[in-house]
Formats: C-alpha cells, sequence, structure tokens
C-alpha cells in the first residue's frame, strides 16, 4: 500500500471513530444509556411479588392451554395477557423457570393489615424477564416524547429534556423496572394515538388507540379531545370529517377485532372485563373481611361517584378545543389530551394510573411552560413513594431469597415495622401511603388549577407554537 | 404519509407484532405442549417427562390411592336460592372442568335430580362426587345419617367436599337451612369442623408435598383426630387445611377454603390423585425440564397393593398431569 493510500486510511478510520465517539458522547446516548443503567440495577432487586407471581399464574393458564380466560386468573383485557404470552414462550425457549414457590417462613407477610402481600415468589431471571418489554416500552414513551417535542419545536435539547424527564420520572423507573405493572404498555400506544391523529394518519390512530384503552381503561378520557380535534381541525370540509373519523372508528373496530379474535371464539368477552365490573361490583357492595377492605370500597365508590362530574369536565374541555378559533388547533389538542387525563386521576387513584398523564405533562415542561415542572415532580415523586409504601419492604422478598445478599429476617422485621400500629388502630405504612399520596394529589390539583387560571385568561395553548 | 411519522409508525407495527404474536402464544395449540410416561419393575419406578418449554416437573408414587377418570360435581342453580346458584359457584365449576381435564380427569355436572340418580345406582358406588357449593340438597342429605348421601358415602363412594363446613347447611328451592349437630351425624364427634379465620404457617404433609399443595388457610378444614383421618395439608390446632376421613367403606376429603386458585389447584391435585385415607407416598422426584425429555428411575418403598403414579408440570402452580396405575 502506498503512503499516500495508508494516510487515507488512517483518516477514515479516524473519522469512523470520531463519529463513534460522537455517538456514544451525544447527550441523548448519554441519558438513554444512564437510564437503562438505572433499570438493570433495579430489575432483579426490587420485584412486588404479588403483581409478578400473578403474572406468573397467568403464563401458567397460557402453558396448560387455557388460554387467558378458560380459567380464572386473569382479568384484565387480553393486550397485557399477550405480552405474558410472548414472554411465557420467550421464557420457555431460553430456559427460564417460569414456576412460582410459596415459602413456609414467609406465610406471614400475609398477616398483615395490608391484604396485597404474598409469600409466593418468582425467580429473579423470570423477574427480569417479566419486567423487560415494560422497560422496553418506557423507551420506546421516552423516545416519542424526544420525537414530539421536536417535532413541534425543532429544538434538539428540548427534546432531550422532555425525553429525560419522563425516563427519570421515578414513578415510571419504579413501575416498569420495580414494582412489574404494565402500565407503560397503555401510556406508549396512548402517545402513539395522539402522535398519529396529530399527524393525520387517523386510521392508525385509531388502532392505537384500541390497544392503549384494550390494555388499561384510563386512555378513553381523551376520546372526546380527539373527536372534537378531527373535526375542528377540518372544519369546513364535512366530507373529510366524515371521513377522517370514519378511518379512526376503522382502525379502532378493526384492531379491536383483531385482539378480541380469540377471546370471542372462546366466548369469554364477560371474563375480560372483570377487572372493571369487579372494581364496580365493590363499590356496590362490601362486606369482605379483610381490614383494609373497607378503605378500599370506599375509595372505589367515591371513584365511581365523581365519575359523571369529571366526565362533564372532559366533554367541556374538549368542547372548548372544538370551539376555539385559536390556530394552533395541534397545541390545543395535545393540551386537552393532558387536561383531560389530569381530570381522569382527580380522585386518589393508585399510582401506576398516573403514567398515563406523564409524557403529555413531560411534553409541556419541556415545550410550553416551565411551571408545570413543580406538578410533574410532585406527581412522579409522590407516586413513587406512594407506590413504594404500598408494596413495602416485599418488593427486597424475591432478591434476599435468591441471593441471600440481604437476610430474609431482616427484610420481615423491616415489613414488621411497617406494619406495626401507629395511630387510630392503623399500620405505620398506611400513613406514609397516605402522605405520598397527598403529595400527589397535590400534583393533580395543582396542574388542574393550573388549567383552569389559564383557562381563567383565555387560554394560552397556543404559547408552545413558538 | 410524512416522512417524519416513519418512527412512531414503525414503532406501532413493531409493538403489535409482539403483541400478535403472545396471542399466537396464548392460543394457538401445541405451542406449550408435554408428555409423560412411566414403568414399574418391582420397586423400581422408571418414569419420562417430556415438554418443549421449561418448567418443573414432579412424579409422585402412592399406595392407597384410586385416581378417578371421571368425577361428578354437585351444581343446581335452582337449589338453595343465593347461597348455591351463587355465579362464583358456576365460574369455579368451570374452572375445575378445565383443571382436571389437564389432568386426565372428567368433570361431569349434576344437579339434585342427577345427583340423587348417581347415589341411588348402585353402579355408583365407587364414584366420585365433588361438592365444592358449601350446601347440599335436603332430598340428599337432611342431617341424619340416614341421609341418601351418607349412606352411599358408607358403601363405597368418595365425596371430595370445599366451600363451607360440611353437612351445616342444606337446602331446597325454598332456602338454606342450618343443620343442628351436622358433626355428629356425619362424623360421630362434635367440632369435627374447623369454624375460625385461623391461618397456619406450618408445613406440608408429605403426601400434599409430593402434590405441591400450598394453602394455609384453615377456615373449615377437618379434624386430624377423626378415626382414620389423613391429614395431608398443613396443620395447626388439631385441624389440618386437607384432610381425608375414612366413612364406612367410603371416605369424605375436605380441604379448607379461602386462598382463590390457590385452594382450586390444591383440590384438582388431590381429586386427580385420588387422594384417599389409605394414601401412603412411596416416592416423589422433583425437577426441571426444558426442551426435552427427562428420564429417570425411583426406587419406591415396597408395599401389596396397587401403586398410583401421578406425574405433573409447574411445581406449585401445577399446570398438567397425568395417573398411572399398577397393580
Amino acid at each position: 500500500m502506498s503512503e499516500e493510500g495508508a494516510v487515507g486510511n488512517r483518516h477514515s478510520v479516524g473519522a469512523a471513530l470520531d463519529r463513534v465517539r460522537g455517538i456514544l458522547l451525544h447527550p441523548f446516548t448519554v441519558v438513554m444509556v444512564m437510564a437503562l443503567a438505572v433499570r438493570l440495577v433495579i430489575m432483579p432487586v426490587l420485584t412486588y411479588n404479588y403483581d409478578v407471581s400473578y403474572w406468573a399464574l397467568i403464563i401458567r393458564n397460557i402453558q396448560a392451554g387455557n388460554g387467558l380466560y378458560e380459567v380464572s386468573g386473569y382479568y384484565y383485557t387480553p393486550v397485557w395477557g399477550y405480552f405474558l404470552g410472548a414472554v411465557g414462550k420467550v421464557c420457555g425457549v431460553l430456559g427460564v423457570d417460569t414456576s412460582v414457590v410459596r415459602f413456609d417462613d414467609l406465610l406471614v407477610v400475609e398477616d398483615t393489615w395490608w391484604p396485597y402481600y404474598v409469600a409466593n415468589l418468582t425467580g429473579t431471571a423470570f423477574n427480569v424477564m417479566v419486567k423487560t418489554p415494560l422497560v422496553v416500552c418506557d423507551f420506546l414513551v421516552g423516545y416519542l416524547v424526544y420525537w414530539l417535542v421536536k417535532d413541534r419545536t425543532g429544538d434538539a435539547s428540548k427534546a432531550l429534556a422532555g425525553m429525560a424527564l419522563w425516563l427519570f420520572c421515578p414513578i415510571v423507573v419504579y413501575m416498569s423496572a420495580g414494582q412489574g405493572m404494565f402500565d407503560t404498555i397503555s401510556v406508549l400506544f396512548t402517545l402513539l394515538t395522539v402522535i398519529l391523529a396529530y399527524r393525520g394518519n387517523y386510521l392508525l390512530a385509531g388502532a392505537a388507540f384500541s390497544v392503549a384503552v384494550l390494555t388499561k381503561f384510563f386512555p378513553i378520557y381523551i376520546a372526546f379531545a380527539l373527536i372534537a380535534y378531527v373535526i375542528r381541525k377540518h372544519r369546513g370540509d364535512r366530507a373529510g370529517m366524515a371521513r377522517f373519523l370514519g378511518l379512526a372508528a376503522l382502525g379502532f373496530i378493526g384492531m379491536t377485532l383483531l385482539i378480541y379474535a380469540p377471546v370471542i371464539a372462546q366466548s369469554t368477552v364477560s371474563e375480560s372485563f372483570l377487572f372493571f365490573t369487579d372494581r364496580l361490583g365493590r363499590a356496590m357492595y362490601s362486606g369482605t373481611g379483610e381490614q383494609a377492605v373497607p378503605i378500599m370500597t370506599l375509595l372505589t365508590s367515591m371513584v365511581f361517584l365523581v365519575q359523571p362530574i369529571i366526565i362533564g369536565f372532559v366533554v367541556y374541555a374538549a368542547y372548548r378545543l372544538y370551539d376555539s378559533d385559536n390556530p394552533d388547533v395541534d397545541g390545543g389538542f395535545l393540551k386537552v389530551c393532558m387536561f383531560s387525563l389530569a381530570l381522569a386521576f382527580a380522585w386518589p387513584s393508585s399510582p401506576q394510573y398516573l403514567l398515563v398523564l406523564l409524557p403529555l405533562l413531560a411534553y409541556h415542561v419541556a415545550v410550553v411552560d416551565g411551571g408545570y415542572l413543580r406538578p410533574f415532580l410532585m406527581i412522579g415523586f409522590g407516586a413513587a413513594f406512594a407506590g413504594f409504601f404500598m408494596c413495602n419492604f416485599t418488593m427486597l422478598l424475591s432478591f434476599s431469597k435468591q441471593t441471600g445478599l440481604i437476610g430474609t429476617e431482616t427484610v420481615l422485621s423491616i415489613i414488621g415495622w411497617m406494619d406495626a400500629t401507629l395511630a387510630f388502630g392503623l399500620p405505620r405504612m398506611l400513613f406514609l401511603v397516605v402522605a405520598a399520596g397527598a403529595l400527589q394529589m397535590a400534583g393533580i390539583w395543582l396542574l388542574l388549577v393550573k388549567g383552569f387560571l389559564e383557562h381563567r385568561r383565555g387560554g394560552t395553548y397556543a404559547a408552545d407554537a413558538a | 404519509m410524512p416522512r417524519t411519522l416513519r418512527d412512531p409508525v414503525l414503532i406501532l407495527t413493531l409493538t403489535v407484532a409482539v403483541m400478535v404474536v403472545g396471542q399466537a402464544a396464548s392460543y394457538c395449540p401445541g405451542v406449550f405442549d408435554w408428555e409423560a410416561s412411566a414403568g414399574m419393575e418391582g420397586d423400581e419406578l422408571s418414569y419420562s417427562v417430556w415438554s418443549n418449554y421449561a418448567t418443573r416437573y414432579s412424579v409422585a408414587a402412592f399406595a392407597g390411592s384410586e385416581a378417578p377418570k371421571t368425577a361428578y360435581a354437585f351444581y343446581d342453580g335452582k337449589c338453595g336460592g343465593d347461597r348455591v346458584s351463587w355465579p362464583g359457584i358456576d365460574s369455579e365449576l368451570r374452572n375445575m372442568t378445565h383443571e382436571l381435564e389437564n389432568r386426565g380427569c372428567d368433570l361431569k355436572r349434576v344437579d339434585t335430580a342427577g345427583l340423587m340418580g348417581l347415589i341411588g345406582d348402585p353402579a355408583n358406588e365407587k364414584a366420585v362426587l365433588l361438592a365444592i357449593a358449601g350446601v347440599l340438597p335436603r332430598e340428599a342429605y337432611d342431617g341424619t345419617p340416614e341421609s341418601p348421601l351418607l349412606k352411599w358415602v358408607g358403601l363405597g363412594g368418595r365425596l371430595y367436599w370445599s366451600g363451607g363446613p360440611i353437612g351445616k347447611y342444606s337446602a331446597d328451592s325454598d332456602g338454606t337451612s342450618v343443620v343442628q349437630g351436622y358433626s355428629e351425624a356425619i362424623f360421630g364427634v362434635a367440632d369435627a369442623v374447623y369454624e375460625g379465620n385461623g391461618k397456619s404457617h406450618g408445613p406440608v404433609a408429605d403426601v400434599g408435598e409430593a402434590l405441591s399443595l400450598t394453602s394455609n388457610n384453615m377456615k373449615y378444614g377437618l379434624s386430624e383426630d377423626l378415626p382414620g383421618a389423613l391429614s395431608f395439608g398443613r396443620s395447626a390446632d388439631g385441624y389440618g387445611t386437607a384432610v381425608s376421613v375414612p366413612i364406612g367403606l367410603g371416605s369424605i376429603t375436605a380441604l379448607s377454603m379461602g386462598g382463590g386458585g390457590l385452594a382450586r389447584v390444591d383440590m384438582v391435585q388431590a381429586l386427580a390423585a385420588g387422594v384417599t385415607p389409605d394414601t401412603a407416598l412411596l416416592g416423589v422426584s422433583h425437577g426441571n425440564v426444558g426442551k426435552g425429555a427427562v428420564s429417570d428411575v425411583l426406587t419406591i418403598s415396597a408395599h401389596g397393593g396397587t401403586t398410583t403414579v401421578y406425574a405433573y408440570l409447574g411445581g406449585q402452580l401445577s399446570t398438567r398431569g397425568k395417573c398411572f396405575s399398577f397393580p
């Protein structure tokens, strides 16, 4: 090789190395890697056995050939069950044990005040496997927040800030990597719905909305905003309006049929709504012997009672979007979606439900108004602490039993301390949950009050047009 | 399509594809499959368990067990008002039908008339009856030892029971009534049934451990001190979560209630393996199987009668099972 050729090669290798270094040190990569590192540490260490052993039970029913609903156990609509089916198959191929072991020395945790602790543990490898799709969804949502902010502003640093807010939000990290609850899947499809609608692909938006709602019901609250947005955006074009709404409905119905095909074939559709009907039933009746259940019954009853008021506000917000002459219809749509979801949780909700609100809130922090950061942090930290205090230190039992790095006796004694009566015959953990839940609720209400005041001032959602 | 929408569409496509793969895994037959075989030569039990996915397997050998191919479940929506026609019973029996089918046992439902026909037919003297509603129809059981159901058990019938204090309630279309002295009528002693809300923190007895029983709720468990009783679950205060008691030539096997799916799996395991008061564990082997067959030989304790071998997958969340009988 000539000297010139060698020099040229050295230059091209150097340029390639610079490119790789540029990619590795790019803030986008750094945020992604750090977010992944946090999750990789948490995934094997923290696990809420009550939920994760339940996911193992669902996989067990699938492995037995009974699908999702032939044998009782899975009470949600099918989407998460299908993801569990995929996890079960991958575990089978990789040789990961999906079984559950009930430890005699942990049975004491089932006698605590909070009735949602179990002595049933799954293996660490399974815990990591079942959380993997959730963590992947976290990252896809993070990327979509980045995409949305960049699409709206063209500003990469704002996009990065929005993505980082989501990826490092404590409740997001905790729910997917720790507790193992699947709300992040619903969040992903909700955000896809919003993005696809806002960019005019109504067919796919309808399809994504179906998956979102059939994972968890809460995205249904943006339905009014979606309809108002399509009508407002195509005001004056009646044929186009009807065609686009028709496309969205077609996407929704088509995807719903795809999801429900085997459930319909097995005649188990009613079983797929048991989570909802069970909650409704609990709101209307009580009478079980569990100590904590009367409080849950009271809260559930309250949730159903306030729904007409909440839906009234959600419909009003959608109407304001439809009625607005503000030229930034897209910005208005994103804001009304966010407030519709915030209104949906204007009651003391379970911490995981709030995930669906956070991507749009992160977007508004990054794009519209830094003042949204305060409610974002209050919700993010309040919900994370509320979630952790509910699950208590049972989160460490699986890791303790599998590795021995933390003594099981130590973990049990901390759980016992949390379960000890503090006042009014109620345990310490409940006071901590209420305190953290109050922070979470205050964040929601701060957001709603902020929205109300902006509305009183004449609406400012066009601020992000800049 | 605007070029910038490529990434969201790609994300949607890929995630829906994963969902559809999971849907296929959840519903397509053969995705999760297994097989088991066993043979006896002298005191040596040779077995083979094959599965196309990774899970736990167990092979347990019992003396004194009689695994049924068919069992009958009492369910009558017109009997006893809310208590018996409670929709949960229908759902739970459907669960048990599938669970038992996965273990090689066919569960057939009988209403009050069907039950009377079953227990009145001498051909069904050795039949297996499952009752989980917590109530018996008055025609079959009126609280006296002469009740047709108790006479059927005395002649060799096997009753598997959960869902309430056995014998305390009888019912007809007018409603449910409490039977006074039910414990004495059935077991000859008072307080044979535990009616508290206690839980056991103790270990599971060997037969139950071999069947991977897990429930620790004591409610409506039977006394372990009843003559000839086999307690094969957990124990507390002299009562057991799973107890099989001889009544004449037949038996009553009662499993305590509570724990939802745990109690159900315990019941189907006990019924599928045919636990009776005479059941004794001869040997057991637990292990892992994954994407292939596991074959081994288990040396079991010598005994004179029939050996029942029960092979199953899934450990404490057992999924499928198969029984083999060696005279």
